[in-house]
């Protein structure tokens, strides 16, 4: 008969790479991704592309151009916060402004702006990133909510709910809630059932194929989900419901090592979506709550200890929407949606201070030296394929291992 | 043929019924350009025995000169004898004077219904139509495009125009009649002008007929004008 | 209006997949499952459910039963649900938002899961009925039918429709629409179109409709256009109709999306509007798209012809056989299975169109059985033959309440096909709107899931079976006190049969006995067997198949 110490002693051989340390170093590159992503398609001409002089686009009245820390932006009254974010923050942000879409449709769009393409493969950036700069943690990558496109890197994924269902799920009262409520089950029975299990998996003849991968898989889960569920009660996964929560959330799983890589939607003004085709006039207040979250996202990295300075030393955080919206109003008082968009890079190695791209006076996106950032009838018209490149490159990963553009060279330190 | 006004009087008779709480009712706060009243509620008048489900906001402004009337809903009032009345779409109309002429607007979608008015109302399944009609002393042309449902018969109407400046007054266009079979026939009223046109099926041609249309235009459009 | 701008500049652009340069015509380098592993492959692919332990024991004393027991996997009522599953989440249809709300049908919150589910449920159950019913495909898009439930024939102008075979699923029945729309399978399903719903223009209504029944996706053409001219709403609107980089695509999608006009609602918030059909804006696509009704160049006079109209692309069949075999291989398929893809379709013509026929040739083929890979096997051989698949959320929720009588519901959700309350997504299942593929790998989550569900459920039939009225999940429990007993090793043995459909090897005995005696020791011999059933459920060897 087996005994129980060789039942640990055997357990202990999958628990291996994802044993609970009381503090862990920083991942190999020690780079953070945060991914806030507006669902819907902004109206780029509210914040980022003043246009003032352009007969094509319809501006809002009673705005105007600002320029603070040398980024132009439209300056309202009614967003205070987006002039805050730039006057605090714009030394250190970067905006692209003219990226090229091929579609119309959010879907495309999303896995596009995502990934880079139209078709099913790619893995996205986040998911990309997560898994090499995160390799070794809990959590490579926490997803709150937005588009993932995770294909066979999925296991670097750690979905949270749009409820906060993860949190159920690692402190026992997913099932205590149910119609039929079972109580979880008491921890030390729990741990072992884990330790059977474990020495079940790591006795197990790997296979070949999917066999083999779902075991690793199952091996490297397990051990993870036990880890995790023993911190269940010093994380607080369960009360993260606005956005600036969820990114304070994220600020803590950093320094604490257990994430590497976020992602978190913002469902605009009052949760009803960026996607204005009537009532463009709620881009406002979206953006308003939008720059208030980055922030309080900012102040909160600022004040936690990093690598070598803070925590935003750290971080790259990406803003960004699945496409922009028509530079004319249409009869309802919305606009449509646009195959030019911008995003907006600031934090950890970014050269920030700075406007990269143009609309032009057909509110489409001048080419642009990938080197200096300036406009040049010969350079390149920004492609979502441009912004993983740089984000690669600030990752410290080779971009053409995955993409096959080059990085923005000029929004890089 | 289907008119604004029938709705305009049907979304009026349906607050006829409102309570002290019941709907909640808004109007034009002072500062405000237009007349008209804004309900919504989920709920049965005390006072009346009438229930409504849903929101409905009529109203009516100036701009410049122009006049615009607007109905939007969607909504089910039942009145106290059991009257039922439904609005589930908008109307807009603009009545635009001109230099020489006077031109009305509008654009009916949705579906209109009241289970005992005599009008189109009670009979109407559904509308989609937009209504152009300028009139001068000496001319006047309407142009309709849309479709409408009247009991279990659908009919659309496609580049319709009757201008009594052109085509000898006659009308010009397609107009369409579904078959139950979910077909259709076609009459496409063409620039010979003497009022008749290639009636088709399913794209194939079968007659020659000469309509009257001109008088339900004329109908439609004197119901305009009393707005 | 949304802006449906020029489309494709020709085809695939450089960051497109490229046809795989390992692909050749040998055959694929995989070891066979063994018969078991095969039989259970095959009742989860083809019911959502476990082999029992009896056709497990039919196949053991005699191979040849395989057949016949997948003839009786095709007829079994359970087939018929399988089949909606697959197809709701082929066609994203299981969304959690409409623009329309349970509650404007006088539905409370508790009722929101299973109004959401009624909804999404009709397009995909009619598509299950035909293939369970081994109806010809085509009648998917010609049917004068619908499938409905009490909750949709409450909301909707519909009627039940008598002296038809009744659907599997005795919740669900067959119907009809009373407001006039003309008979189109899905093509007239108001489920379907609330899924794929457009305020103005139908375009997203045509797009899906070529997607889900031509496999012609519109979306992955990329659109292009750099002409400061085409910012003027009139120019973008002439463009589309007649630049002939956006006609490549508008030619195809607009007369699509014109045939669909009978849906458009003036108002996307209206019950009424929205759940009515409008046979009087049949034709607004003229107007609206500036396209008359039709389907890839065949004109549409009626709209009752779509249906047969579809049918008749050669795409529609191929199509049908692309899906089934992507769903039964868990891949994409590409260029180089375009043999692999016209055998399939012979047998399906062959087979007069009917999904068994299709079914049957799938699952025979050599990477369907595959259950390992041959050393001579590359990476790119590794990435794309399925030798184990997970359970997909629903297989796991159906699989664990037949052997335990454990349904995880909450507030009226199944939480394992929700991503409101539920575990969806964490699962690794599809939501249309934020996963659109099922996930491949196992993760953390979906270990959280299984970990929870499997003590939950574990637990459950324990007590129940020890109380004598569970679901029978043990069945030595009279005999049984303590692994002393004989029959304790009997109650292992057909446990992993039961859960796993293979033999119990010396050290999971060892692990399993270890484990009920600590258990036991440390709580009861509920806990105990509980503990042993969890860990079962948690094993690869119950989830990966």
């Amino acid at each position: 008969m087996i005994s129980r110490r060789t039942l640990l002693g055997l357990a202990g051989l999958g628990l291996g790479a994802w044993a609970l340390p009381a503090w862990a170093g920083p991942s190999a590159s020690g780079r953070r991704f945060i991914f806030v992503f507006a669902d819907g398609g902004w109206d780029t001409t509210r914040v980022f592309s003043p246009m003032f002089d352009n007969p094509n686009v319809d501006m809002e009245t009673d705005v105007a151009t600002a320029e603070v820390s040398g980024i132009r932006f439209v300056d309202s009254g009614d967003r205070p916060q987006v002039r805050a974010f730039f006057e605090d923050h714009g030394h250190m942000a970067c905006v692209l402004n003219g990226i090229q879409m091929k579609s119309v449709a959010h879907t495309a769009c999303k896995r596009q702006i995502m990934t880079g393409s139209l078709h099913q493969g790619p893995v996205d950036w986040a998911t990309r990133l997560g898994s090499r700069t995160g390799d070794g943690l809990h959590m490579p990558l926490v997803a709150f909510s937005g588009p993932l496109y995770s294909e066979e890197l999925n296991g670097a994924v750690v979905r949270v709910g749009e409820e906060r269902q993860l949190a159920g799920l690692l402190d026992g009262q997913a099932t205590l809630d149910a119609t039929i409520p079972m109580d979880p089950v008491r921890a030390d029975l729990a741990a072992l059932q884990d330790d059977a299990l474990a020495t079940l998996l790591a006795a197990r003849t790997p296979g070949t194929g999917r066999e083999a991968d779902h075991l690793a898989q199952a091996i490297a889960a397990e051990s993870r989900g036990r880890a995790m569920i023993g911190m269940a009660d010093q994380l607080d996964m369960g009360s993260a419901q606005t956005l600036p929560d969820k990114l304070l959330l994220m600020g803590e799983l950093f320094e604490r090592d257990l994430a590497a890589c976020g992602i978190v939607q913002h469902n605009g003004s009052l949760n009803l979506s960026w996607d204005t085709h009537g009532d463009n006039a709620r881009q406002g207040p979206s953006f308003e709550q939008l720059f208030e979250s980055l922030n309080i996202l900012v102040e909160d990295l600022s004040s936690r200890p990093g690598s070598s300075g803070s925590l935003m030393d750290d971080t790259t955080v990406v803003v960004f929407s699945e496409m922009g919206r028509f530079p004319l109003l249409n009869a309802h008082g919305g606009k449509e949606h646009w195959v030019w968009t911008s995003a907006m890079l600031f934090g950890a190695g970014v050269a920030g201070g700075q406007v990269i791209g143009h609309y032009n006076e057909g509110f489409t996106g001048d080419s642009v030296d990938l080197d200096s950032g300036g406009l040049d009838n010969s350079g390149v018209t920004l492609t979502p394929e441009h912004l993983g490149a740089t984000l690669f490159a600030l990752a410290d990963i080779d971009p053409a291992e995955h993409v096959s553009a080059d990085p923005i060279r000029a929004a890089l330190l | 043929m289907p008119d604004p006004g029938a709705v305009f009087a049907m979304h009026d008779y349906a607050l006829r019924g409102r309570g002290s709480d019941c709907p909640f009712v808004l109007g034009p706060m002072d500062d405000e350009s237009w007349t008209g009243a804004r309900w919504a509620g989920f709920c049965t008048a005390e006072e009346t025995g009438w229930t409504y489900d849903g929101h409905g906001w009529r109203w009516e402004w100036m701009e410049g000169a122009s006049t615009l009337y607007h109905l939007l809903g969607i909504y089910e009032v039942t009145t106290a004898e059991g009257v039922e009345l439904l609005v589930s779409g908008m109307i807009d109309v603009e009545r635009e004077p001109l230099e020489d002429s006077t031109r009305w607007w509008a654009l009916i979608s949705g579906t209109f219904q009241s289970s005992t008015a005599d009008d189109w109302t009670g009979r109407t399944s559904g509308v989609f139509l937009e209504i152009d009609h300028e009139e001068a002393d000496a001319w006047d042309r309407t142009t309709l495009e849309g479709g409408l449902g009247y009991d279990d018969h659908h009919v659309d109407l496609i580049d319709v125009v009757l201008d009594s400046r052109e085509c000898d007054g006659n009308p010009t266009g397609r107009f369409g009649l579904r078959a139950p079979d979910s077909s259709w026939y076609d009459l496409q009223l063409d620039a010979t002008c003497d009022g008749c046109g290639a009636l088709s099926w399913s794209g194939r041609e079968l007659a020659r007929v000469c309509p009257d249309i001109a008088g339900p235009i004329d109908e439609l459009t004197s119901e305009l004008r009393r707005l | 209006m949304i802006l449906w701008l020029a489309c494709a500049t020709g085809g695939p652009t450089d960051s497109d997949p490229a046809a795989p340069s390992w692909a050749t015509a040998e055959p694929a380098p995989v070891v066979p499952l063994s018969d078991d592993l095969l039989l259970r492959r095959l009742s989860l692919d083809l019911r959502g459910q476990l082999p029992s332990v009896g056709e497990l024991e039919r196949l053991r004393a005699d191979p040849e039963e395989l057949d016949v027991l997948l003839a009786e996997f095709l007829l079994d009522p359970r087939h018929e649900e399988r089949m909606a599953d697959m197809f709701a989440q082929r066609w994203l249809t299981r969304t959690e938002t409409y623009p329309i709300k349970y509650f404007e049908f006088g539905y409370e919150d508790d009722e929101a899961h299973a109004w959401r589910r009624s909804v999404a449920g009709e397009p995909a159950r009619l598509v299950a009925y035909v293939a369970a019913r081994d109806k010809p495909w085509d009648e998917i898009v010609t049917a004068d039918y619908t499938i409905a439930n009490d909750l949709l024939l409450e909301s909707w102008p519909m009627a039940e429709l008598e002296g038809r075979e009744q659907p599997s699923n005795p919740e669900w029945r067959v119907a009809q629409y009373t407001d006039g729309r003309p008979r189109g399978g899905v093509l007239m399903s108001t489920g379907l179109w609330w899924r794929y719903y457009q305020a103005i223009g139908n375009r997203s209504r045509g797009e899906a409709a070529a997607r889900l029944l031509a496999c012609t996706n519109f979306l992955e053409r990329p659109i292009v256009f750099d002409s400061p001219s085409t910012l003027d709403q009139d120019a973008l609107e002439d463009a589309v109709r007649q630049d002939p980089a956006c006609q490549s695509c508008h030619s195809g999608l607009d007369p699509i999306s014109s045939a669909l006009f009978g849906f458009s609602a003036a108002d996307v918030n209206s019950p009424h509007e929205m759940s009515t059909y409008h046979p009087e804006r049949e034709r607004q696509g003229v107007t609206d798209n500036g396209s008359e009704p039709g389907w890839f160049g065949e004109p549409i006079y009626a709209v009752g012809e779509l249906g047969p109209v579809v049918a008749a692309d050669p795409r529609f069949a191929s199509c049908a056989v692309e899906s089934f075999t992507e769903e039964l291989l868990r891949r994409e398929t590409e260029l180089d299975d375009f043999p692999l893809l016209q055998d399939l379709e012979g047998s399906f013509e062959q087979g007069d169109r009917r999904a068994s026929a299709l079914i049957t040739a799938i699952v025979a083929t050599d990477e369907y059985r595959a259950g390992g890979l041959l050393p001579e096997a590359t990476a790119e051989h590794e990435k794309r033959i399925a030798t184990r698949r997970l359970m997909s959320p629903d297989q796991l929720a159906d699989s664990i309440e037949q052997l335990t009588g454990y349904r995880w519901t909450s507030f009226g959700y199944d939480q394992l096909t929700n991503d409101v309350y539920g575990y969806r997504t964490l699962t690794g299942g599809v939501n249309p709107t934020v996963v659109d593929t099922p996930q491949v790998g196992r993760d953390l989550t979906q270990g959280l899931v299984n970990r929870r569900l499997a003590q939950a459920a574990a637990t459950y039939a324990v007590e129940g079976d020890l109380a004598g009225a569970g679901p029978g999940l043990l069945v030595h429990v009279d005999e049984v006190k303590t692994p002393a007993d004989a029959a304790f090793d009997q109650e292992l043995d057909q446990l992993s049969d039961r859960l796993h459909a293979r033999a119990l090897d010396d050290l999971s005995r060892e692990v399993l006995t270890e484990l009920w005696w600590a258990t036991a020791e440390a709580g009861d011999p509920v806990d105990a067997w509980a503990a042993v059933v969890a860990v079962q459920l948690r094993d690869p060897a119950f989830w990966s198949y």
